[in-house]
């Protein structure tokens, strides 16, 4: 791909020492895998899956995880009290119909997006363009679900929350609280699909926003937006942007087939990453590390550069990643060390990607979704899974302390999962034996007929008249009519034995019930497995390192409560019973 | 290596020793994380507290909501046991047709003769060529029938086995999905309204935004269990 030749940071950096120099400094200073604790936090949603994080650039102990439902959690003292935020109306349990209007929403004029002239005649008369389009309103259905893409803080203030959803960006100005929608693309549904949002630490009034068909720039803080026409990236899936704290103007982007840059703010473009193979060129994720180190996680493995990302200085780190999706990658302060999350597992490596380790094994049907820390500092990391919101180490707020008064430790005694899970499908009708039971009685059946029992009554009546024309009176002409009636009776029994050798409803995984029993099955499985080891790492902080903070203790037995109350709820009260319940 | 060379490495040994027990230092295993302490609330007004826990014991349990929801939506357990029951026993009762069958038929017959001829014409007779054939015979033959029948069928094989019974519990998913939203909104009510005692909003824009979604939960619990909430609230606040 051609680009042009400009250099993508304003003081290229060599490396400071020969390379032979730096390995032995390594193999001294000993690079070796550092065990790294993944706490599960306890959080505020039932069933939701997270999707995102945004952490704050100036404050570590305000959070926002985004969730597939179109709520969002919040923390303001760093993931010991969380607050769910609901961007817009999760709709699904409402068969079909609208809510009634959101107060929180801006409700607009709703112009087309195909009107940019028009919008900003209407802007300059002062009217908003942006918000919740009645049309649009009218024609969204109930099952709509609005995951939330990603979360940016504003560099510049901490009430400014941008927030990429499928469904445009939305803005909240007072710390996450309330939110209204300020993009929704210019023409296509893929526009309107934010894929990520960032502000830019050198400039108050300029945010990029990556859609699922090309980039838009705001250079007046969110009030208008114009698409950069760059032939590569107008039409591309853009998956990350990411300003050079360090270098004011340098933009790093990840999208769909390449990765670009930009050197002046947005203005030129450059190709800085792309491969003939596919999957290598597809960028997941990207980010900026000391020393002009660049990484990127593709669907081929992890690439470094140590050249700030130019073109042709990429080299694969990682060949156990070959093939290998990575969703996201994180460079550190420290130049040698660097994290990526592959499908099931974190990775870290502490000698500039040439060794990687497993620092965390996810399972099941959990798998990492994102990995960041503030200001990429490790010890301030986060990771989110579909599942759990981990932080490492205990986060600030729920450090024990002084006052805190421990909970008693029969809170510790619950059942063993299997025996609550077992317990939950019983109540509930799905345990698999019992189904299964159920249906091998199907053959036997076939024993019983299918029984057909009837009774008719048949009045008939015949009438003739016959007349003969040459003698044209009486008594050559006649009648002859003949009334019948009878009752009958009827039974019919049918046995279908064939069902006594074959019944394919005998069978265990067959057909359209079992498929629902079966994503039932699941839900409540993964569902009870998350919550219970919430339960039991909230309570072990309860009753063995209680918070110092009584607003923390509080949220952590409500929470409690909550678990509870579920549980009691789809185990028909087993859970309250077997632990002594919890008020 | 010459001795400057050497002399790097020391320094280069010697910074990475450092950076590295920093770094020990910095990630501990299975230790804390990093990251400044948040701001601690003001102390709370016990009095404040005292009055949020009345209120919270003269609410209508988390039970209680969930089974009002449960209610509204017809997915209680009493209601999806009756389904599972009405599915268990319905092979007892039969399909059952009623037949009513009504017929009518007519059958005329005319019979000509030719030995009979006669002048006269139509329209007791057919002409040809100027000659006229009287009918000499006519039969008219009329039917009626009616028939009424009642038959019942009855599928005795699913008093065994009848896959309709499995079928019920798939409104598990649905019950669980509404016990879900219910007991999330219940408590992350009672979440918001403990955070105002705790740590009570600061200014007038804050209060009235977390007020706003205070109704809003409220509001929403009211939508999924009928208004049943609100009224017991008002019920046992004496409104």
């Amino acid at each position: 791909m051609p680009g042009r030749a400009v250099p993508l940071k304003r003081t290229p950096r060599r490396s400071r020492f020969p390379a032979h120099l730096l390995a032995l400094a390594l193999i001294v200073s000993g690079g070796s895998a550092r065990a790294q604790h993944f706490q599960a936090l306890p959080t505020a949603t039932l069933g939701e899956d997270y999707t995102c994080i945004g952490i704050s650039h100036r404050d570590p102990n305000f959070v926002m995880v985004g969730t597939s439902t179109g709520s969002m959690l919040r923390t303001l003292d760093g993931g010991a009290t969380w607050e769910r935020v609901v961007i817009t109306p999760a709709r699904t349990l409402y068969f079909g119909r609208e809510r009634s209007p959101d107060p929180r929403m801006e409700y607009a004029l709703g112009l087309p997006g195909k009107s940019p002239h028009l919008q900003r005649w209407v802007r300059q008369k002062g009217l908003p363009t942006s918000g919740v389009n009645w049309q649009q309103l009218l024609v969204q259905k109930g099952d709509k679900m609005v995951s939330v893409n990603w979360i940016e803080v504003d560099w510049h203030d901490e009430n400014r929350v941008f927030v990429g959803t499928v469904d445009g960006l939305y803005r909240s100005t007072d710390k996450g609280r309330t939110f209204i929608r300020i993009f929704q693309g210019r023409s296509s549904m893929a526009e309107r699909m934010v894929n990520t949002v960032a502000t830019d630490p050198a400039d108050p009034k300029h945010i990029e926003v990556g859609t699922a068909s090309g980039l838009f720039s705001s250079r007046d803080g969110g009030a208008t937006y114009f698409k950069t026409m760059n032939y590569y990236m107008r039409d591309s899936y853009i998956r990350e942007i990411w300003f050079d704290p360090q270098q004011p103007g340098l933009i790093h982007v990840a999208m769909g087939g390449s990765a670009m840059a930009s050197p002046d703010g947005g203005k030129n473009w450059i190709t800085t990453h792309w491969d003939e193979w596919g999957p290598r060129a597809d960028v997941q994720s990207i980010s900026l590390g000391p020393q002009n180190i660049r990484l990127i996680g593709t669907r081929d493995g992890v690439f470094a550069s140590f050249q700030g990302g130019e073109m042709g200085s990429w080299l694969r780190r990682g060949y156990r990643f070959v093939g290998t999706v990575i969703a996201k990658v994180m460079a550190s302060p420290d130049p040698r060390v660097w994290y990526a999350l592959s499908d099931d597992a974190v990775w870290a490596t502490y000698n500039f990607g040439l060794d990687w380790h497993k620092i965390f094994q996810l399972g099941g049907h959990e798998s990492p979704r994102w990995i960041a820390a503030f200001q990429n500092d490790p010890r301030q990391m986060w990771l989110i899974t579909n599942r759990q919101v981990y932080h490492v180490g205990t986060p600030p707020g729920l450090r024990p302390g002084r006052g805190g008064a421990a909970a008693s430790s029969r809170l510790l005694n619950v059942p063993g999962l299997h025996d609550f899970h077992v317990q939950v499908l019983k109540h509930n009708g799905l345990y698999f034996a019992d189904i299964q039971r159920y249906r091998e009685r199907g053959p036997w059946a076939g024993l019983l007929p299918e029984l057909t029992a009837g009774a008719h009554w048949a009045p008939y009546i015949d009438l003739m008249r016959y007349k003969q024309w040459i003698n044209a009176s009486w008594p050559y002409g006649y009648y002859n009519a003949s009334r019948d009636m009878g009752i009958t009776f009827e039974v019919f029994a049918m046995w279908d034995l064939t069902r006594l050798i074959f019944d394919k409803r005998e069978l265990p995984h067959w057909g359209r019930i079992d498929r629902n029993l079966s994503a039932a099955r699941q839900d409540i499985a993964e569902r009870i497995q998350r919550l219970y080891q919430e339960y039991l790492g909230t309570a072990k902080i309860l009753v063995h390192r209680p918070p110092a903070s009584e607003l923390a203790r509080s949220f952590l037995t409500i929470r409690l409560q909550e678990i509870t109350a579920y549980f009691d709820a789809i185990s028909g009260g087993f859970w309250s019973k077997q632990t002594g319940g919890l008020k | 290596m010459s001795i400057l060379e050497r002399l790097f490495v020391g320094i280069l040994v010697l910074c990475f020793g450092v950076t590295a027990q920093a770094q020990e230092g910095g990630y501990p295993a299975g230790g804390e994380g990093g990251g400044a302490a948040p701001q601690a609330p003001p102390p709370p007004n016990p009095k404040a507290v005292r009055a949020l826990r009345l209120r919270f014991e003269r609410e209508p349990a988390v039970e209680d909501v969930q089974k009002a929801s449960l209610r509204f939506f017809k997915v209680h357990p009493e209601k999806v046991a009756g389904y599972r029951s009405g599915a268990k026993w319905k092979a007892l009762m039969p399909d059952l047709e009623l037949i009513f069958n009504n017929e009518y038929g007519t059958n005329d017959r005319y019979l000509y003769d030719y030995l009979y001829r006669n002048k006269y014409p139509a329209p007791y007779g057919t002409c040809t060529g100027g000659a006229c054939w009287p009918t000499k015979d006519e039969e008219t033959v009329k039917r009626a029938s009616l028939s009424l029948g009642v038959r019942a069928h009855w599928s005795l094989d699913r008093l065994i086995f009848n896959a309709e019974i499995l079928d019920v519990s798939s409104l598990v998913g649905v019950q669980e999905g509404l016990l879900r939203e219910i007991t999330s909104l219940y408590f992350t009510r009672r979440r918001l309204m403990t955070a105002m005692v705790l740590n009570p909003p600061q200014s007038p824009h804050e209060q009235i935004t977390e007020q706003l979604r205070l109704d809003e939960i409220t509001a929403n619990i009211d939508a999924l269990t009928g208004g049943y909430f609100s009224a017991e609230v008002k019920k046992a606040l004496g409104e």
